[in-house]
């Protein structure tokens, strides 16, 4: 673990942990739970953006700059979705539980994030795949529990895979850390059955991704899970526990560059797949959510392509998209969420012209799909440009236009949802909609900023996950 | 906080709290757009008096793309002027805006973001960061004209203006990028340090450059735009204060900082220049001569005097340039009174048609009085300010021995007098109209501001050795433009005498023209039916000489036809097919994902023993 990041794990877990003795008052779970996760998204923000880091481009940040960004983007979602839970979940649904296991969530999201080696890695996301569980059966209803079931079990097959690879590597290589591992991986080719543990490692963490063929269980999870939770599960538990693996372990073993390049090609090419199937099968849905988990696991195939392929460049896409897809997809989640409470449904055929009704939900909604498009200056441009640019340098070039064509698709989800629920003719279920309270709309205003920002600022951004991409990948 | 970002961040930020708040105030816009455009007068006039050059820079994106402002001593003068005026437009469309049906809100808002917008093209170091700003005046443009709602067909001029300026404006943007790929940095500064010198790609980069600035100054042929908002009854502020006086100042502004601070020019590109500013400034002058709506004959007035403009810069010694730069200055005075002018009289009269006003001396006394002063400026009588920009022009032409461009500039401001004998006369003098009877004289807010005008021309006229030394020999020296001698003052010489000849030639003209047809809107009509001059008219009324009607006409129909038919194949291609394609895999793969457990744990296996077979077989671990 890195014990300088282990703060950012343990108060919120004794915060999960507080909450549980508040049983009467959900005033103060509220605070507690907002205030926990706010200081925390303060002390990060402060700790990587803090005008000494970039005015010396970000040289001087001492810890793993992977990692603060992924604790920056694990504290801003967890604050976003409390925020938004405590003017959502009413009070008759026993909130400070929903709270207690968005804490442990958080917690156990930076125990991923901050571990060292791969044994401590999976236990975090074990503990984050209970966590999950929980939550998306959280609305006691039939589909819930069946996206709840779904999710474990055919999951399952991934911890199984992982622990096989964990075990592997601990009769080959005799060490989980990463140091060590990747000193082996510079030494020389690597041994065959050090491959055999990656390639089991890769697997299970591409069946926590969802990415296709594996992407089944994701779908009626996202859809079924209580509104919030599909923002939280979308927006970062998703991220963390597949994607954010599949790329360390493309930092550790230089895949593309070792004896393993058919590992690389292999995730290059579920990458693809994913993008082509997700987009194209979002296109006809007929309900928002299960639209934005289509599309989520399309964006998850550019981060899966990108650590394919696996040069500095395309990591620093990856990343950079990882974080950008969280910021939009929680956007997405949370109106969607707003949207059910306001208008009763999420079906796509009953909504329209919500634009005058819900203008803020509108309007954020609008930024986050044209950055999930791609339109420049917003952050996802950027990210996907990177990506394109690094696919076309190292000669990939069919990728770098399937990426290119299928940012087009997705902006076709973009003119569908754009017509189907904000703009377009009125329908009755839009009709009674209103928008939501200030604090409801305070966290979707605050990630659309910062998709914003981010887009604007890239030349800032790039420079730190530059810094972090070297140093992780020496 | 530089003083450089207040001319350009306030008026933007004035201009959109004005769009969020003014809805339920009923003065506040007036307040606050005069309130920003002062504050950043008054700034850009500390920026002024101060010795030494303030430079502002904020690292972007590297690789040259970086936001740096310079105030130097051209882009101080600019400055100035280019505030100044949208200090006097935001005070006078605040009197003038009451009358108006269309939205003061979005005026003001444009207003303040061309004035910010300007600021910024002026300040600019950086090439990338001047065309970001001169960009965006084009957008600002198009909606001052949209929004301007008073003529008939403002959607269709506003069009035509805005494909115009954006097509001479793809020919700067080409040009910059040449430029700054031949100079290896995009940063002005720089570029000066080693000046380019004007042959192969650099003199594509040149005449590209030159293309959007004449563009910029209303300059033939990109003026039609404006002749026919003139004509259509666009808002006369917003004439007085883009057209009339801003594009004159930025125009020229960038016509002095490419042609001598970036590049080295030679004979032939001078002979060009000059060629073109006496080409249009004949020729609109003649144009004016036959209109008879005041502000369509202010309109080809503002085109022809671009053209001295181009004519002095053309000079390429001091004593042109000089003479061309007090001639951008000065145009931004006088032109502006004008447009004024007729704004008051159209407050008043609701119409701009000659024919309808006469006698307004009597009921708009302070109007006629700023009339008079600013058309005997413009028509460079001594001693007023237009005289003295004309003088120092003519000898930097005799200087550069262009004898025949010299009589071309007398015959010039003889045709200016003539056309404004004509527009005085019969607007203010005549005989009262039904229309007239109702006209007073217009509310304070709109005095001052052409009086303030109207003092400038006196002022600059009578005193002109201050503008001279105070405005011209700073820009000079800096340009490292060697001049030996004084270029001011008053002096009784030949040049004197010739204007003296040329203002009785077009008093003649006048009373020779009155007296034929009797009616003072006429007095020109007899030059109209002269042998070559009435086929030259007859065709300008056809529109021959506007490239942008020529070409809707001629090729935009049969394009459109291909177009067409090239549309709905694209579209076939792109929509049909595809959203077929997609949408039949798009239910192929609902049909997939039904929610049975089975398949998907079926497929789960599958997917690995695949993934497994692939990554170990072929060789693929060796």
């Amino acid at each position: 673990m890195m014990t300088s990041l282990l703060a950012y794990l343990l108060i919120p877990l004794s915060s999960a942990v507080i909450i549980q003795f508040l049983k009467k008052n959900d005033k103060l779970a509220d605070i507690v739970s907002n205030v926990s996760l706010f200081a925390g998204l303060l002390n990060i923000s402060y700790l990587i953006f803090n005008p000494q880091n970039v005015r010396f481009s970000f040289a001087s940040i001492a810890d793993n700059g992977f990692s603060l960004i992924m604790v920056l983007a694990i504290y801003l979602i967890a604050f976003c979705v409390s925020l938004f839970s405590s003017g959502f979940i009413p009070r008759t649904k026993n909130k400070h539980n929903f709270y207690s296991l968005l804490l442990t969530g958080v917690a156990a999201m930076c125990g991923v994030v901050i571990s060292l080696d791969f044994f401590t890695l999976y236990i975090y996301a074990e503990a984050l795949a209970i966590v999950s569980l929980a939550m998306i059966c959280y609305e006691d209803n039939e589909r819930g529990a069946e996206g709840a079931v779904k999710y474990f079990f055919l999951t399952l097959p991934g911890s199984v895979f992982i622990l096989t690879g964990i075990s592997i590597l601990l009769f080959t290589a005799g060490t989980f850390n990463f140091l060590n591992l990747q000193s082996i991986a510079n030494s020389g080719p690597m041994s065959t059955a050090n491959m055999v543990a990656v390639a089991f490692l890769c697997i299970g963490f591409l069946i926590k991704a969802g990415i296709v063929p594996f992407h089944t269980w994701l779908i009626d999870a996202y859809q079924g899970a209580y509104s919030p939770v599909s923002a939280f599960l979308g927006g970062i538990a998703t991220k963390v526990s597949g994607a954010y693996a599949i790329i360390k372990i493309v930092m550790i073993f230089k895949l593309f560059e070792s004896t393993a390049g058919r590992i690389s090609e292999a995730l290059m090419l579920l990458g693809a797949i994913t993008i082509i199937w997700g987009a194209i099968a979002a296109i006809r849905q007929k309900n928002f959510k299960r639209m934005l988990a289509f599309s989520s696991i399309s964006q998850t195939g550019y981060i899966v392509l990108a650590s394919g392929l696996g040069t500095p460049l395309a990591v620093l896409g990856a990343i950079f998209h990882l974080f950008n897809q969280a910021t939009f997809k929680g956007t997405l989640f949370l109106n969607s969420a707003s949207i059910e409470k306001s208008a009763g449904t999420t079906n796509m055929h009953k909504l329209a012209n919500l634009e005058n009704s819900m203008p803020w939900t509108t309007w954020t909604s609008i930024i986050a799909l044209l950055a999930a498009a791609g339109l420049p200056p917003l952050s996802g441009f950027w990210s996907k440009l990177v990506i394109v640019l690094a696919l076309w340098e190292e000669g990939a070039k069919g990728y770098a236009f399937l990426s290119l064509f299928f940012m087009l698709v997705t902006f076709a989800h973009f003119a569908i949802i754009q017509k189907k629920i904000f703009f377009g003719k009125k329908a009755a279920d839009g009709e009674k909609s209103r928008e939501m309270p200030v604090f409801m709309l305070l966290p979707v205003v605050l990630l659309s900023m910062i998709i914003i920002l981010a887009g604007i600022f890239f030349p800032h951004v790039y420079s730190f996950l530059m810094q972090a991409v070297t140093r992780n990948m020496l | 906080m530089n003083i450089l970002l207040i001319p350009i961040f306030l008026p933007l930020f004035t201009a959109i709290f004005i769009l969020l708040v003014s809805e339920k105030t009923k003065y506040l816009k007036e307040v606050a757009a005069i309130m920003a455009s002062f504050i950043s007068f008054l700034s850009a006039l500390t920026i002024f008096l101060s010795s030494n050059i303030i430079a502002y820079s904020l690292p972007w994106a590297g690789y040259s793309f970086d936001f740096t402002l310079k105030a130097d001593v051209l882009g101080k003068l600019a400055l100035l002027f280019a505030t100044g005026v949208s200090f006097l437009a935001a005070f006078y469309a605040a009197g003038f805006m009451k009358k108006r049906t269309d939205s003061a809100k979005w005026f003001f808002f444009n207003l303040l973001f061309t004035g910010s917008f300007s600021s910024g093209a002026v300040l600019s170091d950086n090439l990338l960061t001047m065309l970001f700003f001169w960009e965006g005046l084009v957008i600002f443009l198009y909606t001052f004209l949209v929004f301007a709602k008073g003529g008939r067909n403002s959607g269709a001029i506003a069009m035509k203006a805005f494909i115009i300026n954006a097509v001479a404006n793809l020919c700067f943007l080409i040009g910059i990028t040449i430029t700054g790929f031949i100079a290896g940095s995009m940063n002005m500064t720089e570029i000066h340090a080693g000046k380019l010198a004007v042959s192969g790609w650099a003199f594509a980069a040149y005449l590209l450059l030159l293309i959007g600035i004449v563009s910029k100054i209303e300059g033939m042929p990109f003026h039609t735009w404006m002749t026919d908002a003139g004509a259509d009854g666009a808002n006369s502020t917003f004439l007085a204060y883009v057209p009339g006086a801003l594009d004159k100042i930025l125009g020229i502004y960038m016509l002095v900082r490419v042609s001598i601070y970036l590049y080295v020019l030679n004979g032939v590109v001078q002979a060009l220049i000059m060629t073109l500013g006496v080409v249009v400034l004949l020729f609109a002058a003649m144009m004016a001569l036959a209109q008879k709506n005041y502000k369509k004959l202010l309109a080809y007035i503002a085109v022809s005097q671009s053209g001295y403009a181009l004519l002095g810069v053309g000079t390429m010694n001091a004593t042109g340039i000089a003479g061309g730069l007090f001639y951008a200055l000065n145009n931004a005075i006088y032109l502006f009174a004008l447009f004024l002018t007729a704004g008051s009289v159209e407050s008043q009269s609701e119409t701009s048609n000659m024919a309808k006003l006469g006698g307004l001396w009597k009921r708009m006394p302070a109007t006629t009085l700023v009339f008079i002063i600013a058309a005997l400026s413009i028509s460079s009588v001594p001693p007023f300010n237009g005289f003295f920009s004309k003088e120092i022009l003519q000898r930097g032409i005799l200087e550069a021995g262009y004898p025949m461009f010299f009589a071309a500039v007398e015959l010039g401001s003889i045709i200016t007098l003539i056309a404004l004998l004509k527009l005085g006369h019969s607007v203010y003098f005549a005989k009262e109209t039904e229309t007239s009877l109702r006209c007073k004289e217009s509310g304070m807010f709109m005095i001052i501001p052409m009086f303030i005008a109207a003092i400038l021309c006196l002022f600059f006229g009578f005193g002109a050795k201050i503008p001279v030394e105070h405005f011209l020999e700073p820009v000079l020296s800096y340009l490292a433009l060697e001049h030996a001698r004084t270029i001011a003052g008053f002096q009784m010489g030949n040049l004197l005498l010739i204007s003296v000849a040329g203002i009785i030639v077009s008093i003649i003209s006048h009373v020779v023209g009155y007296g034929i047809t009797g009616k003072p809107y006429k007095a020109t009509d007899y030059l109209l039916y002269a042998p070559v001059l009435s086929k030259i008219y007859r065709m300008a009324e056809h529109k021959v000489f506007d490239p942008y009607e020529q070409i809707m006409k001629s090729s935009v129909w049969p394009l459109g036809q291909f177009f067409s038919k090239l549309d709905s194949l694209t579209d076939y291609l792109t929509f049909t097919l595809p959203s077929f394609v997609s949408n039949s895999l798009s239910k192929m793969s609902q049909k997939f994902h039904r929610g049975s457990y089975v398949l998907y744990m079926t497929i789960t296996i599958i997917g690995f023993l695949v993934y497994m077979a692939y990554v170990f077989s072929f060789g693929g671990i060796k």
